[in-house]
């Protein structure tokens, strides 16, 4: 649309008599908008342009969750954190016992509890493995703009 | 804000009627009922006085045997959004 | 949605007083009780997760005609209200900013012009133009001059009503879905196997078994709630033990107690090493074999599926074939005694302790034990052949149709059992696991159908890659995608699949939610109503039955894939599809359209429908845009249709409930009798249909029902070399997949900025010693190139993928590093899935 547009307007230019001329063809004509798919403007036969090095967000008091039930994000690079069979370092600093002296985020009741709900002292180990729902994020713009609102 | 909910004994041939006039009742909720007329109500609303006369009344609607309160909540300050509940 | 503790207080409050009062109440219930503010109003009801096939139940919640928050439904038997990173932002989905919202046709000059620049339509000139194409490729080729390419994410009924149109209606079996690059071994191994399609076992497996063997699935990764319940089991209960086998270290090795890296296709030895070693320690269930198994022998030598013309199908002595011949128990034993642990070790490349350690496992009759795969097993030119060695092993020791013993082959897709498999959605089959190929099941196939004798066609149609390869010979000329982005997730993208896109003798038509690189690739392109914007159902891995009702408009003048079909139909007449000669058998047809004879033939349009027809236990009113339109309750009379093939058919054991019972419960598993699920099928006390077919079989005894003699077949494979090898100039092997953040191509999760932000780019991992030896290191930008294309990106050497010396992992996620344009489209010859995991690359420093 922007495209027809711009092409009247700069071939046969600014009278009101034909602005609305473009008002009335703007209702009638049909839309030659391109489509582009995630890789843009580059084609699926071409190359795409190189991946960008990528930092992992670091931000002090997290990063804001979008509604209830959201799992949080991980605001800061994961590298060196293990989670495996014998250590989880995840809970070296988030485990109830100690956050109080790391003051990381504590995980909140549900993780406390038996895929049955019933209550448990020690993390459930059905969730033993964080990064399944909390993941860290990279500096990066989205690649499309979402709409959703909460 | 107060909340609280109750079991509502109604007589089970009377049910669908109590239930009307239960949901005409302002901040009154019925989450759930059976058969021998068990009910499960909330209410839901600023004042406290409103909840306890509410409930009086609801022992006044037609077919209401008893209603017995289970838990009650109250507080001054209005919920935040800080605290997630999960 | 504001969280307010006053939500939390008042659910704690009503559950309090349901418990006084011995009343339960259901999460949808306690999630309604939330947000009673007046400018909260919230609608929450139940739906499955859009991802993968572990079919998680979440809860929708509903403002203003959008989805506002999404979060684990409590009273799913699947996930108990937990989700994994992607099912947490289901929220989000259908909210990309890029959402097609009207048809769009290539142009120029106010026409279609294959080369045109694409342009707004109506549906009507959209359905317009694609009809006359098709029309045109019926008339000059025949029913082979059009294809449609499905999904295992379609609905039930999509798959269905795709089915019908295409098989019944326009007499072409050109109908595969995306599940073929993905199930098909599955299917072929259980249908050898078993006669059934589908698990025996169920998901509570998890719970009941002592040990899990993951045959190269790395379901950390892809099936995270599966894995949180497999995890929990390992954690929580004495001895239980984890073995992981992969052709390269993954997330799901952090759990294993022996993991095993193998080099790529000797899992067909592994496997056959195992069974040696069963039988050498005689610790074979003898009686279980004799009364319940008949051992057979596959053809071998069978090529890789390629074109013809391939050298390497011209040199294959039994290229394709798979017809079983019967072998003696001794036989088998010596067939597999060349699989010693040496042998096996020295090819395999596995430390001989840990081969021990799993034969171990498996050859001890104490040991619950649960195998579970996926795409590494059946994305392999031996799928099927390998499918088949882990039911050996499960055969021998009789570890199977009980709690905890069971084989499990997990599905990739929401629905690749509930709709490619059990509507039947491939080139070769019918409803309820019937094939083309047998009059019999055409016969109860055309007679549900109500369709003249005669009508189906009786040759299978093209599989997926085969479609592709007779787009480019231009044997078939138009193509309709809905519901897939094949484009990306297709193998040899430039040598086999644009180059048939982009014939000029070709109409492509792509429906699609987003501009995915097949959208941009087709002709015609149209606006696709997704997930919650219409009324669905999906079948999920262990054979659950789940529906949802259409929680919002779908935006724009998008259209759900049912919608479509069924109003394309509308474009064609039975004399145009069927020929004369075939209407004149049902002249009460004659000048009728293929929508009156499909979809109006008095079974589908049987259940009338009103704007307050579709409701949920708070009496909350729904839409169902697709009923509106067609004046009838499409969804409940196609899948009232469909439960037809299970009860008339002549395979039985595939019973589902009725359509209303699905609205109110967490999904069923099949077969359901008298309302109640089958959590173990084949054993008596578990399955009701063990009885009803045999009422000989004592309680706690199997009966494979699938067979005709009630005996499973153990069918021996031996090792055979893969397609290609790392060569001098092409030294690595590439291996393509999934990660945790993404769902397959990322058309969903590419738009959710939180998922993309998490996993961004597709990188390559890869050993640091390969790396060094080629001047990398990590984060060094570099060309990957195959004999097919190549791409570039940069290098890993410490994430979650650790890849041995001469292998590396590439996922395929990332539209704008289309790693498949590597791969060569080589498949199973018996499935035609196509090996993913394996082909030759080499690393060049970009």
């Amino acid at each position: 649309m922007k495209t027809l547009l711009c092409k009247f307007k700069y071939s046969l230019g600014h009278t009101l008599l034909i602005s609305l001329m473009i008002l009335a063809l703007q209702v009638s004509s049909v839309q030659a908008d391109p489509v582009y798919s995630l890789r843009g403007t580059v084609g699926v036969d071409e190359q795409s342009e190189m991946v960008p090095n990528r930092r992992s967000m670091a931000v002090d008091g997290g990063i804001e969750v979008n509604f209830e039930d959201q799992p949080p994000m991980i605001p800061h690079n994961i590298d060196k954190t293990r989670i495996t069979l014998h250590e989880n370092s995840c809970l070296g600093c988030h485990s109830k016992e100690n956050q109080k002296i790391t003051n990381a985020v504590r995980p909140p009741k549900s993780h406390y509890r038996t895929r049955e709900g019933n209550k448990l002292r020690q993390i459930s180990t059905g969730r033993y493995f964080c990064t399944q729902c909390h993941v860290p994020q990279a500096y990066t713009k989205p690649l499309v703009k979402n709409d959703f609102t909460n | 804000m107060t909340i609280c909910s109750l079991v509502v004994q109604a007589k089970p041939e009377y049910l669908d009627n109590v239930n009307e006039t239960l949901n005409t009742m302002n901040g009154v909720e019925v989450h759930a009922q059976n058969e021998y007329g068990k009910m499960v109500i909330s209410i839901d609303h600023p004042s406290r006085e409103y909840c306890s006369k509410t409930m009086t009344d609801m022992t006044r609607i037609n077919g209401v045997m008893s209603t017995s309160l289970v838990y009650e909540y109250q507080e001054d300050l209005e919920p935040t959004t800080e605290g997630a509940i999960q | 949605m504001k969280l307010s503790r006053r939500d939390f207080i008042k659910s704690q409050a009503i559950a309090a007083a349901a418990s006084t009062a011995g009343l339960s109440l259901s999460a949808t219930q306690l999630a309604n009780a939330k947000s009673n503010d007046d400018d909260e109003d919230i609608r929450w009801d139940k739906i499955p997760c859009r991802f993968c096939g572990t079919g998680c139940s979440v809860l929708a919640g509903t403002r203003g005609g959008r989805i506002v928050a999404t979060q684990g439904d409590p009273d799913s038997d699947v996930n108990k209200g937990l989700n994994c990173i992607k099912g947490y932002f289901l929220s989000k989905i259908m909210y990309g900013e890029d959402r097609l919202q009207t048809p769009l046709l290539r142009k120029t000059d106010g026409k279609y012009d294959k080369n045109g620049e694409f342009e707004q339509v109506s549906w009507d000139e959209a359905f317009d133009v694609m009809a006359e194409k098709w029309k045109a490729a019926l008339k000059e080729k025949g029913p082979s001059g059009v294809g449609m390419f499905g999904s295992g994410q379609w609905t039930i009924w999509d798959g269905y009503a795709a089915s019908k149109f295409m098989k019944a209606g326009l007499r072409s079996n050109n109908l595969d879905p995306n599940a073929r690059h993905c199930m098909a071994s599955a299917v072929g191994a259980f249908m050898r196997a078993f006669g059934i399609d589908e698990p025996m076992g169920s998901y509570d497996d998890l719970e009941h078994a002592d040990a899990f063997v993951l045959w190269g699935a790395n379901m950390a990764e892809m099936h995270p709630i599966l894995w949180s319940r497999l995890v929990d089991t390992r954690l929580t209960r004495e001895g239980s033990e984890v073995h992981v086998l992969s052709t390269y270290t993954h997330r799901s090795f952090e759990l294993a107690d022996n993991g095993m890296i193998f080099e790529p296709q000797t899992d067909l030895m592994i496997a056959n090493y195992i069974a040696n070693y069963i039988i050498e320690n005689k610790a074979y269930d003898e009686k279980f074999l004799k009364d319940h198994v008949n051992i057979k022998k596959t053809p071998t030598d069978i090529g890789y599926g390629l074109r013809p013309e391939h050298p390497l199908e011209v040199k294959a002595k039994n290229s394709g074939k798979g017809k079983l011949s019967n072998m003696s128990f001794d036989d088998y034993a010596k067939a597999v005694s060349t699989y010693t642990l040496e042998y096996t070790s020295k090819h395999s490349k596995v430390p001989k302790e840990n081969l021990l350690r799993l034969a171990k496992l498996y050859a001890d009759p104490d040991k619950k034990i649960m195998s579970l795969w996926t795409m590494g097993m059946n994305q392999h030119t031996r799928g099927v052949w390998m499918n088949g060695l882990v039911y050996n092993i499960h055969l021998l020791m009789g570890k199977i149709a009980e709690p905890g013993n069971s084989p499990f082959s997990l599905t990739g897709q929401p629905s690749a059992c509930g709709t490619a498999r059990e509507v039947g959605t491939f080139a070769h089959r019918l409803p309820a696991d019937l094939v083309v190929k047998n009059p019999k099941h055409r016969a109860v196939s055309e007679k549900i159908w109500k369709l003249p004798e005669g009508t189906l066609n009786p040759k299978p149609g093209f599989h997926a890659v085969l479609m592709q390869r007779m787009l480019k010979d231009e044997k078939m000329n138009c193509y309709w995608q809905q519901c897939n982005n094949n484009m990306q997730a297709g193998p040899n993208v430039n040598d086999e699949m644009l180059p048939g896109w982009r014939n000029p003798n070709n109409f492509i038509t792509v429906s699609d939610p987003y501009p995915t690189i097949s959208a941009v690739s087709a002709d015609l392109i149209l606006p696709t109503a997704m997930w919650a914007e219409k009324e669905g159902a999906f079948g999920n891995a262990e054979r659950r039955t789940q529906f949802w009702r259409q929680q919002v408009p779908a935006p724009g003048d998008s259209k759900s894939d049912l919608w479509q079909i069924m109003e394309f139909s509308k474009r064609f007449t039975v004399e145009e599809a069927w020929g004369s000669e075939l209407v004149a058998k049902k002249p009460e047809y004659r000048g009728k359209t293929l929508y009156q004879v499909l979809f109006k033939n008095g079974q589908v349009n049987k259940f009338p429908y009103f704007d307050n027809t579709v409701k949920d236990q708070d009496d909350n009113i729904y839409k169902n845009d697709e009923s509106k339109h067609f004046g009838f309750y499409a969804q409940k009379g196609l899948f009232e249709e469909y439960r037809r093939f299970q009860t008339e058919g002549p395979k039985p054991g595939h019973d589902q409930a009725p359509f209303d019972t699905y609205h109110k419960v967490r999904g069923l598993r099949w077969p359901v009798v008298d309302g109640k699920e089958t959590l173990w099928r084949y054993r008596e006390g578990y399955d009701p249909f063990v009885t009803k077919l045999n009422p000989k079989v004592k309680k706690g005894d199997v009966y494979f029902y699938g067979k005709p003699d009630g005996k499973a077949n153990l069918i021996h494979a031996p090792y055979e070399p893969p397609h290609e090898s790392p060569n001098e100039e092409y030294d690595l092997w590439l291996c393509t997949g999934r990660v945790l953040e993404h769902w397959h191509t990322g058309t969903m999760t590419n738009r959710v900025p939180e998922l993309h932000k998490a996993a961004p780019d597709a990188l390559v991992y890869m050993n640091p010693g390969d790396a060094r030896k080629r001047g990398l290191k990590n984060g060094s930008k570099v060309k990957i190139i195959s004999p097919r294309g190549e791409i570039t990106t940069r290098v890993n050497v410490r994430g979650r993928n650790k890849p041995p010396k001469g292998l590396v992992f590439v996922p395929f996620f990332d539209a704008r590093r289309l790693v498949n344009k590597l791969l060569i489209d080589a498949t199973d010859p018996l499935s035609k899935e196509t090996d993913f995991k394996k082909c030759v690359v080499k690393i060049e420093k970009a």
